[in-house]
């Protein structure tokens, strides 16, 4: 593989991968310093990459390991996915109590959820990826990402379903 | 959107069946929608990360120079290495026992000869009468 090849196959991707770099490693430097490095590992791998079935799918595999070793590194990992996520506040001041609320509602709700059901939720719906991308990321069956995204939707469904019951007094 | 629509595609959201264009299409209007889709559209938008404006091309900018670099280096180690390896050869070459030339190893045999005089009077002194492959019978003074 050549180097224009490396960038039409495989660094083209590097802006499909910074929402998921950006969410696990939480800062934009160190963002960019990561999917640089993530390339430069793929580059050294290139000769491999050439005859790879699913290059999109080992360009993802190998971001997220990335992460989670960086991640491990920096003994920043905790028990849940959920540390990923920061706390942004809205624009309008007499929302951001109830924006906080809300936030930390769904967070608690992705802590309380299995390891793989949390990661999915997050791929899928704030980092915008495909179930195919989901599942090559996370070694899993298209299927079973499926699964895993509707149990874990349900959840905060229900969650959420129940806080505005309550704030509508429906109990 | 139609009260009916949404219903119909949060059904294939919370099912894990909806496509990615039909989740941008049910989010689209969720602050018009019910309270739930309101809360999860407002928690996509606040956590989504969005790479900043030309994020590829000020990357592969840097990520060229970081290679031409690298191959500098392999370029400048091979270099190194490869007159490490010419040295360890001269200096295997230069170590080894020089070989004498056939003219050399004839005037050093010569020499060895001249140290013994006696050998060649005692020769001369013989008659050799026969002479094959085993045998040879010769006459002497003594």
């Amino acid at each position: 593989m050549n180097k224009n090849d490396f960038k039409l196959k495989v660094f083209s991707l590097s802006e499909r991968l910074y929402p998921m770099v950006a969410r696990m490693l939480g800062n934009a430097t160190s963002t960019e310093d990561a999917i640089q490095d993530i390339m430069m590992r793929l580059w050294d791998k290139r000769k491999h990459l050439e005859h790879h079935p699913n290059i999109t799918g080992f360009v993802f595999l190998t971001a997220r390991n990335y992460c989670i070793d960086v991640l491990r590194k920096n003994k920043s990992i905790v028990d849940d996915a959920t540390p990923y996520l920061k706390v942004l506040k809205s624009g309008e001041d007499h929302k951001d109590v109830e924006w906080e609320e809300l936030n930390t509602i769904i967070q608690n709700v992705l802590k309380a959820l299995p390891e793989q059901q949390q990661e999915v939720f997050m791929m899928r719906d704030i980092d915008g990826y495909a179930f195919t991308e989901i599942a090559v990321a996370m070694a899993i069956t298209v299927e079973h990402a499926r699964v895993l995204l509707s149990r874990a939707r349900k959840q905060i469904g229900i969650v959420l379903e129940n806080t505005y019951s309550y704030e509508r007094g429906d109990y | 959107m139609k009260e009916e629509t949404i219903k119909t595609l949060m059904e294939k959201y919370e099912a894990g069946n909806s496509t990615l264009e039909e989740e941008q299409i049910l989010f689209k209007n969720s602050n018009t929608s019910t309270p739930k889709l309101k809360a999860l559209g407002a928690f996509k938008k606040a956590h989504k990360k969005a790479p900043p404006k030309d994020f590829n091309d000020r990357l592969w900018t840097s990520f060229e120079g970081k290679t031409s670099r690298k191959r500098r280096f392999s370029v400048v180690m091979l270099s190194a290495a490869a007159s490490v390896v010419v040295l360890i050869m001269i200096a295997i070459y230069s170590l080894q026992p020089k070989t004498l030339s056939y003219a050399e190893k004839q005037a050093l045999l010569d020499e060895a000869l001249s140290m013994f005089p006696e050998t060649e009077q005692i020769q001369r002194a013989q008659h050799i009468l026969y002479e094959d492959d085993l045998v040879i019978v010769y006459t002497s003074p003594e």
